[in-house]
């Protein structure tokens, strides 16, 4: 197998005099490690909150940030401006979620003559705007799902509407990674479907326009990674994300079992003929849904580092991160498709702090002690560190952890193998449900759909465990209890070997 | 002392019946010796009927969280009465003024829901202000004073019942 | 140190025949036990539990650590007094551990006349403080009693050992430093209220908890005051207005917790480095006592093979084996323990009355408790012993035994008479525990020499009223003597009257001894100093 993926050429001369994080936890942690691999000098920025973070300990410059939520700290384009400004950043990496996929911000460094890790604003806008994504797609020749194109005050939308077939989903055109999505399963809900979504795109994406698709079920969700530099594209082939809970992707892996080599090179080549097209420049992610006909329709483009990049990355050997930092820096693509060949099969579960048994509520407390899991073919992205406060301020992602075997059978077992190995105390996660999903035998047969967790969720959920695990915690909780060691260690031994005697 | 553990809303007896190097555990009806060697602040041993497993342990207040059999449990002891004796109002859900003087603000009604902690009134005595915080999750059956208005040290500011 | 050579046999008809007999003593003091402890009318347990009152022994479940022991005192208290109106004398005494620190406890029983204090109530709750006092041990009191059993008062309020001698046991605990917890789950009132007033720390539960010197019908009485209980003396007045109690709990539950967790706040005691090996069980079994003690209190047996069934290993490094022989004397370990024993063999002659005298200095030399096992006839008697001095080396013994300063321990293991239970460290020679067998007897002299001494008082009486009873009166005479005799001569009429800490099965001796043996190391052991021995 191949190993970390690290680049580990040396670089003479830094790609960047400096660059800041605009992110925390898992991928600000894994960005600042690239960082000091390639000997480029790093500074984060964060919230209070994350002050005893790994990311501001193991970042050469930390600055605080403040807002009117934790997150709003970190969405403050201003303030990381003028931290930019203070610190002599070169360069910004927004890693996901946040500001990475914001034009806005794009824009506001590039005036600042900062660079922006990723690709431009523009192709961020075109991305962003899922209506004209679709039509920038199809321009290409590449399938979309079928869609009504027209304003749902058209006078014919409905009809349109109707003709897809249900069920069908509305979609905010300024959505994507599943959020602002309706599914309308009849005709007489549809504009009920279509006036909601249209006031919840204006709230949460300032946009309130929305589109409709038709809707497939039992679809696989399968996307490829892209590189470009903005004359040539490659892709690192495709990840498999089909195992969601609400559109949110729990487990992803590389390979697809769905995908054979044949098909890969064809959706390689949409993929990058889409990169091309648009010039693209950094690191991205086509989706794809892919139907149990075997069709392809293009579902949306990311210009992000995804949060399930490792597992390519383990399958590939290549640093994402680094490529999308020399591809930043002007240095034109090193990487040559026909070199980019799959290694065994890696796949990652993403652990949260939610409680599966309590209908997924996120779960907060504070982290009283953490052991990751190690070992060959292993490798943890997290941003956990023990007294932490895990609070509801942000997404309860607290790590991925991603395993890579020679074949897929092998990093399900590694996986399992490393989920129990997971210790976090303190705080409830999902971990024995990740557990639980790779165990199951549709998992093993790689019979994944979206659907994989509405059909045996509940299945995985009543799995108790055994008997005498219970009595083994239960002995263990009562040994460890401060209230019995603080007993014990006053009681008299004879006491203690007396026992529960009674003349 | 009748050692009573909760897992996921399920009851469990855990009664030593011995504790001497190992402790010998009646568990729901199961006997067994049982003992634990640490081996760093949140790793040890078990020995269950002399088989090892290896455990991480951590504990905030009455709540064990233990990593065992490759999964984390997290199991409430119910003996504790950890944070009660604050010494002011009690599980009676009386809210009781802790010295005397004058009501600023009030931020709860008859009726209202109230989770633990959550800020009930803010009073003002000496030039200092305090805030009067739920001892426990509840409704608010009444409120026994007025902005503004003054009270005893004692005086019963409002009333809580404890959520079934 | 040598295993003793046991020389019964399991299979023998003795073994059978006293097995069978002591089971069935044994099994009925069991019962008698069990009945003085749980047997309460359906009245007095539905009127607890409509005052959410739990029974003391659930209360005391609750207080004691889970997996540890408690050593009960006296349960068989005042079982033939008052014709059983109050069973164990109305309260619980012993030592458990709360979080793991030893502590004597004094429990209230409100199932019985609302608690009330009958004279043997009073007593054993002051033996129970005494026990605290030479053993430098805490107390926790678990309150709850109606006060004063009024129709005996004269018979328990006044004099120097009666209930005053309860608060003045408090005062001198507390003067040592030895550490009291009060729990008021009911009424302390008048002399009671100074239980939870005299002690370190008190919790007070709301509602049934209350304290004060006279209740509201005094109070109305004496100065026409209307008042409730709970404005006169209940929890939250006491934790918040007069500050006489220190921890307010709305329930039983939360008192015993926080009882808990004030416990758990003491220092744990220093304790005296009495010498401690590993512990190691008997190597004959102890239930072989059944069948060691005859059935009939005249008969002799072996005290080794008693010794056998106590100690670790079987072992004893007996002293002077050869000299005094109806005294064993030795060093053995008790759990671990190290200990003198002192057993008897037959009658005390002047050998083994200095023999005696001699292993208890040893004792007290080496720092060793002594553990008395009483089976005694008496001194020897006789022109030809008194001429040895007799009564003398008896004086050696008992004086070497009263100013002795390690922890005493006594067994009443069968016949405990005359002059012998002095020597041996009867009641009245504070033994730190002195626990008696189910069977065992207790006299000024034996039943056959009494009675036979009775009857022929009664019959010169007769004689002078001018009646010459004819031989079946004088049987019936005879009967009667000696069934009145036999009364007041068993261990339940002992255990009755406080003349010792409790009835034990034979098989629990062991455990009972150690318990009292690790108590008594939380005080230190003293430099015995000996008065003037007549030699």
């Amino acid at each position: 197998m191949r190993h970390m993926t690290l680049d580990e050429t040396p670089v003479p001369q830094p790609l960047f005099s400096k660059v800041l994080v605009a992110n925390r936890g898992e991928i600000a942690r894994r960005i600042l490690r690239c960082l000091r691999t390639l000997n480029i000098p790093s500074a984060v920025v964060y919230h209070d909150s994350d002050r005893r973070s790994p990311a501001v300990a193991e970042a050469d410059q930390a600055v605080e940030i403040s807002g009117a939520s934790p997150a709003a700290a970190y969405l403050d384009i201003e303030q990381i401006l003028s931290v930019c400004d203070h610190l002599g950043v070169e360069a910004v990496h927004p890693g996901y979620g946040f500001l990475a996929e914001n034009p806005a911000f794009a824009r506001a460094l590039a005036e600042a003559g900062i660079t922006f890790i990723g690709p431009s604003a523009e192709i961020m806008e075109l991305m962003g705007d899922k209506i004209a994504a679709r039509q920038f797609v199809a321009a290409q020749g590449l399938p979309v799902p079928p869609s009504v194109d027209l304003d749902p005050a058209d006078p014919g939308f409905a009809e349109a509407a109707a003709s897809l077939g249900f069920p069908v989903v509305v979609k905010a055109s300024a959505g994507g990674g599943g959020k602002g999505m309706n599914i309308v399963r009849q005709a007489d809900e549809l504009e009920g479907a279509l006036r909601i979504a249209a006031s919840e795109a204006s709230r949460y994406f300032g946009d309130g326009r929305v589109y409709v698709e038709r809707y497939f079920t039992g679809i696989r969700h399968i996307e490829v990674q892209v590189l470009g530099d903005g004359e040539r594209a490659v892709h690192v082939g495709e990840r498999e994300c089909s195992v969601q809970r609400r559109f949110q992707k729990v487990i992803e892996e590389a390979p697809s079992p769905a995908v054979d080599d044949a098909m890969r090179t064809r959706l390689g080549a949409a993929a990058v003929g889409i990169a091309e097209a648009a010039a693209y420049q950094g690191a991205g992610t086509v989706e794809f849904l892919h139907t149990a006909k075997g069709e392809f329709f293009f579902l949306e483009m990311n210009t992000r580092i995804q949060v399930e990049h490792p597992v390519t990355e383990l399958v590939y050997g290549v640093d994402l991160v680094a490529e999308q930092l020399r591809i930043a820096a002007r240095e034109p693509l090193r990487l040559r498709q026909e070199n980019l060949q799959p290694d065994g099969h890696a796949i990652e579960c993403r652990l949260c702090a939610e409680d599966p048994a309590n209908g997924f509520l996120p779960e907060t407390g504070r982290v009283a002690h953490l052991k990751e899991p190690q070992g060959e073919g292993i490798r943890m992205d997290s941003g956990l560190h023990p007294g932490q406060d895990v609070t509801a301020a942000f997404d309860p992602l607290l790590g991925k952890l991603i395993a890579h075997g020679a074949t897929r059978p092998a990093a399900i077992a590694k996986a399992i193998a490393a989920l129990r190995e997971t210790v976090v105390l303190g705080v409830r996660t999902n971990a024995a449900y990740l557990g639980a999903i790779l165990a199951h035998p549709a998992f093993a047969e790689g019979a994944t759909d979206t659907e994989f967790l509405d059909r045996h969720g509940d299945a995985l959920l009543s799995q108790a465990p055994p008997a005498d695990a219970i009595v083994r915690a239960l002995a263990a909780a009562h040994l460890a209890d401060r209230q019995t060691r603080l007993i014990d260690n006053a009681m008299p031994a004879l006491h203690a070997a007396l026992g529960a005697w009674r003349n | 002392m009748r050692p009573t553990h909760r897992i996921d809303g399920q009851e469990h007896r855990v009664t030593p019946l011995r504790r001497s190097a190992s402790q010998l555990l009646e568990v729901d009806g199961t006997q067994l010796e049982a003992s634990l060697r640490w081996t760093g602040d949140h790793e040890a041993v078990l020995t269950v009927n002399g088989s090892e497993h290896q455990v991480h342990a951590a504990q905030d207040g009455a709540t064990l969280f233990v990593h065992l059999d490759g999964r984390s449990w997290r199991i409430e002891s119910l003996n504790g009465f950890a944070g009660r004796m604050d010494g002011g109002s009690g599980a009676d859900g009386r809210i009781r003024a802790p010295m005397p003087g004058v009501v600023v603000e009030i931020d709860v009604r008859p009726g209202d829901a109230v989770a633990e902690n959550q800020r009930l009134a803010l009073i003002e005595s000496m030039k200092m202000q305090t805030e009067i915080t739920a001892p426990m999750a509840g409704t608010v059956t009444a409120v026994h004073v007025e902005r503004g208005g003054s009270f005893d040290r004692g005086a019963a500011l409002m009333e809580l019942e404890r959520n079934a | 140190m040598r295993r003793i050579e046991t020389r019964i046999s399991p299979s023998s008809a003795s073994y059978r025949a006293y097995r069978a007999h002591n089971l069935k003593v044994v099994g009925d003091f069991q019962a008698h036990q069990r009945a003085a402890r749980l047997d309460r009318p359906d009245r007095d347990r539905e009127r607890l539990a409509r005052q959410d009152k739990q029974m003391p022994r659930e209360r005391l479940d609750q207080l004691l650590d889970p997996g540890t022991p408690f050593v009960e005192f006296s349960s068989l208290a005042a079982n033939m007094a008052y014709d059983g109106g109050s069973p164990s004398a109305s309260c619980i005494t012993g030592i458990g551990t709360v979080g793991g620190r030893e502590v004597v406890i004094n429990c209230s029983d409100p199932s019985v006349k609302g608690g009330a204090w009958y004279p043997l109530t009073v007593k054993k709750i002051i033996r129970a403080l005494d026990i605290a006092i030479e053993n430098r041990l805490p107390v926790v009191h678990l309150c709850d009693s109606a006060g004063a059993f009024l129709p005996l008062q004269s018979d328990l309020f006044a004099d120097q050992t009666m209930a005053g001698r309860i608060f003045r046991n408090q005062c001198q605990l507390s003067k040592l430093g030895c550490k009291q917890l009060a729990l008021v789950f009911g009424h302390c009132t008048a002399g009671g209220a100074y239980i939870p007033t005299l002690s370190d720390y008190s919790v007070i539960v709301e509602g049934t908890g209350a304290v004060f010197l006279g209740g509201p019908p005094l109070v109305k009485a004496a100065t026409g005051e209307e008042v409730t209980v709970d404005e006169l003396g209940g929890a939250r007045m006491h934790t918040s207005v007069s500050g006489t109690c220190d921890f307010y709990a709305a329930n039983e539950a939360e008192a015993i917790a926080i009882g808990r967790e004030t416990v758990m706040q003491w220092e744990r005691p220093e304790k005296f480095p009495l010498q401690r090996e590993a512990p190691e069980a008997p190597w004959y079994d102890p239930e072989d006592l059944y069948g060691i003690i005859p059935d009939d209190v005249r008969k002799q047996f072996d005290m080794r093979e008693v010794i056998a069934r106590i100690v670790d290993g079987s072992r004893l490094a007996e002293y002077q084996p050869d000299y005094g022989d109806t005294l064993v004397c030795g060093f053995a370990n008790l759990w671990g323990y190290k200990v003198g024993v002192l057993g008897n063999n037959g009658v005390l002659f002047n050998d083994s009355s200095l023999k005696a005298a001699h292993f208890m200095e040893l004792c007290n030399q080496n720092r060793v408790p002594m553990v008395f096992l009483q089976n005694i006839t008496g001194y020897m008697v006789g022109r030809e012993y008194e001429r040895r001095g007799i009564t003398k080396d008896g004086a050696k013994m008992i004086m070497v035994q009263a100013c002795s300063e390690v922890p005493k321990f006594t067994v009443m293991t069968n016949g405990s008479y005359g002059a012998g239970n002095y020597g041996m460290c009867g009641r009245a020679f504070d033994a730190r525990l002195l626990f008696s067998w189910p069977h065992s007897r207790i006299s000024v002299m034996g039943e056959e020499q009494a009675a036979n001494t009775l009857v022929t008082i009664k019959v010169a009486q007769l004689k002078r009223e001018g009646l010459t009873p004819n031989e079946g009166e004088l049987e019936q005479i005879r009967a009667d003597v000696l069934a009145n005799y036999e009364n007041t001569t068993s261990a339940y009429y002992a255990t009755s009257e406080l003349w010792d800490d409790g009835v034990l099965d034979p098989v629990d001796t062991r455990n009972a001894l150690a318990m009292g043996i690790e108590a008594s190391l939380n005080a230190p052991f003293g430099e015995a100093r000996y008065g003037v021995l007549r030699l």
